[in-house]
């Protein structure tokens, strides 16, 4: 009798924590989708609008603050604050003296001004209106370190990555100024047709003079450009245009294939310069800027490229995600991405991956040193 | 005359190609080792990058270490690499092989990538040297450098002698984020956890992680791939460096499980109420026996 009983008990608890067990949840981290901006977070976004899904800085990672979501329906953590206070043991933790390290700077105008510390970033600020910007950072162990900074512009452009490796010294205020940020460069068109115009624009410190680089890559390889069949070119470049680059819409090269121009940004920081292409060779061009204040020298952008050809194919609309190296599209270029760039190197590239591996890297055809080196010149983190 | 036209000449060419010589080395990056003597049995090396000029963000190279040369210690506490694909910790195949990025790249002229030391077997004399080596510059195109791989030959008396007092590390490694992340491009779609910090004296040696209550703490790499795909467990990573000292970061899971849903938790007290059971079982047993 007292054993049926106790079979019975027993029987009873194990249906029950079955049943116990099998409400535990699950969540979804997964990357953006369309849909974005309905207030519902939707298989592929991490957030939408003031839907956040439970997210917070701390879940993040971050120790306080307060989480927002972008447009882009993923998380911001600009306003999560990440303090010197997790828990730590092993052989002590003795706090040291109070270092701080001060960045001091020209951005854009009200732009998001982000520091990275050893590729990791540590800290955002928002620069003034002119474009000055300061952003400090405390409780940092002394020691040999690369900060970088870098920013977006009003159209979520990346500014190059720019680097200060220094020697963090303890007690003392490691300051970092004059820092000067490269603008911001877009193009209107990947190819444009030999004589019709396209326009370079972007952003930089408001009334800043913009130095436009634009240089004669090659003569078209037809590899690169899948939509035309035909170039009936081959006369050597550097035999067609000498002389030193002057004028508006009439451009020359010089003798390194280089023709350059000088802009001034408005009160806001925007420059813009349409080029004529009727008298530059059809060809593969890049084109650079350098911000000139004064007598400060912002470091050279990022670069851009486009093809003088026989048609009009106009840029990607989609330029805010359209990151070379952001292997996941969230537009970043960071340690999730050299994850998973360290997962396919020295394994054979699966389908998908080639046709990304084409676009974002190298398109060798392989995840090698040299697609890990685009990596790290995107980096944004 | 003939015979002095052709010495000329020899000597022209010999000029025109050690300025060519110097002008290819000018532009090449150079790995140099800097030795000291730390004490009287023990040296200590420290891998040295001149980059000439040129901004420079990834590198790959190995040292090849002789037979006599018993490496001890090494140590990335100052190293500007910040993302190792391959970070040198042990011998392998008598070489020690690294490999890294530095985003946003560097440009120096001494810039120390890692320190080592070591012991050499009495009365010998070995020459520390490099191996296959690659530089790529910050370009975006990761074009490839001129190397230059300068070894070093190792005779006791000729090595410089320095006093380095034992400083004690008591700094934690680095404040880190861990990322969880998935991606249908790798590991197979399944969400993995990217982690990286840094020890500025000793450096980090190795992370150790947890998923979840009653879990124990492994040693890991990052990228992580997790074990409990559901993601209702808070993970729990430990930066360890060279002198024991752990920086610890949490990732919470935002639907996390309470106790009593564990698995182990019901297992645990599962067998708990299984235990008991038997044992009042056993208690009646006894006693209706001894009645």
């Amino acid at each position: 009798m007292h054993a049926r009983c106790c079979c019975l008990t027993f029987m009873i608890l194990l249906v029950s924590f079955t049943f116990v067990n099998a409400e535990s949840g699950s969540i979804d981290f997964d990357a953006r989708v369309a849909g974005c901006g309905d207030s519902i977070v939707d298989s592929g976004e991490e957030c939408d609008t003031s839907t956040l899904s439970g997210a917070s800085c701390s879940t993040r990672g971050f120790t306080s603050g307060t989480l927002s979501c972008t447009a882009s329906c993923l998380f911001d953590t600009t306003a999560c604050v990440l303090t010197n206070n997790s828990s730590g043991g092993g052989g002590g933790g003795v706090s040291s003296k109070k270092t701080l390290v001060v960045f001091t700077g020209n951005a854009y105008s009200k732009s998001i001004v982000t520091i990275l510390k050893d590729a990791q970033v540590v800290a955002t600020g928002i620069a003034g209106v002119d474009g000055t910007f300061q952003i400090n950072i405390s409780d940092i162990s002394p020691g040999s370190y690369i900060f970088s900074a870098l920013t977006k512009d009003a159209n979520g452009i990346s500014s190059s990555l720019l680097n200060f490796p220094i020697i963090v010294k303890k007690g003392l205020i490691n300051k970092i100024d004059k820092i000067f940020i490269a603008p911001s460069i877009t193009v209107t068109k990947e190819e444009v047709k030999k004589g019709d115009t396209v326009d370079f624009s972007g952003q930089t410190m408001p009334f800043a003079t913009v130095v436009l680089t634009i240089t004669f890559q090659s003569i078209l390889n037809r590899a690169t450009v899948p939509s035309s069949n035909n170039y009936p070119y081959t006369t050597a470049f550097t035999q067609q245009t000498i002389g030193p680059a002057t004028g508006v819409g009439v451009p020359s090269l010089n003798i390194q294939n280089v023709y350059t121009k000088a802009v001034t940004a408005d009160s806001s920081g925007y420059y813009t310069f349409t080029l004529n292409t009727a008298s530059l060779p059809r060809g593969e061009y890049s084109v650079t800027g350098k911000s000139i204040y004064f007598n400060q020298f912002s470091t050279v952008s990022v670069q851009q490229g486009f093809v003088i050809g026989t048609e009009n194919v106009l840029a990607k609309n989609n330029v805010i995600c359209d990151l070379r190296a952001d292997i996941n599209a969230d537009c970043k270029v960071n340690i999730i991405d050299f994850s998973i760039l360290l997962y396919w190197v020295q394994r054979p590239l699966t389908e998908p991956f080639i046709s990304i591996e084409k676009v974002k890297l190298n398109g060798d055809g392989v995840v090698n040193l040299t697609d890990l080196s685009i990596i790290a010149f995107y980096w944004t983190g | 005359m003939i015979y002095m036209n052709t010495i000329r000449f020899g000597f022209f060419c010999l000029c025109a190609l050690s300025v060519l010589a110097s002008t290819q080395t000018a532009f090449a990056s150079t790995l140099s080792f800097k030795v000291t003597h730390n004490n009287d049995i023990q040296y200590k090396a420290v891998v040295l990058l001149n980059t000439e000029g040129q901004t420079i963000n990834t590198i790959s190279s190995s040292m090849v270490l002789p037979a006599s040369v018993h490496l001890e210690k090494i140590s990335v506490g100052n190293s500007p690499v910040s993302l190792w694909v391959k970070k040198p910790t042990t011998v392998e195949n008598g070489a020690v092989y690294f490999s890294g990025l530095i985003p946003g790249g560097i440009i120096s002229d001494e810039q120390e990538l890692f320190s080592f030391t070591f012991t050499i077997e009495a009365l010998q004399e070995p020459t520390l040297v490099f191996g296959e080596t690659s530089i790529l510059r910050n370009d975006g195109y990761g074009t490839p450098t001129p190397v230059s791989l300068l070894e070093k030959y190792i005779r006791a008396d000729t090595i410089p002698k320095t006093i380095e007092s034992d400083l004690i590390d008591t700094e934690l490694p680095e404040l880190f984020i861990p990322i969880l992340s998935r991606s249908e491009l790798s590991f197979d779609g399944k969400y993995f956890v990217s982690f990286q910090t840094q020890d500025k004296e000793s450096g980090v040696v190795s992370y150790r992680l947890t998923e979840g209550l009653f879990d124990w703490y492994k040693n890991v790499e990052s990228p992580y791939v997790l074990k409990y795909q559901s993601l209702d467990r808070n993970i729990t990573i430990q930066a360890v460096d060279d002198s024991g000292n752990i920086r610890t970061a949490v990732l919470l899971s935002e639907h996390p499980l309470v106790w009593y849903r564990y698995p182990e938790s019901i297992a645990v007290s599962f067998s708990a109420i299984l235990l008991t059971v038997f044992g009042i079982v056993f208690f009646l047993y006894r006693r209706t026996k001894n009645m």
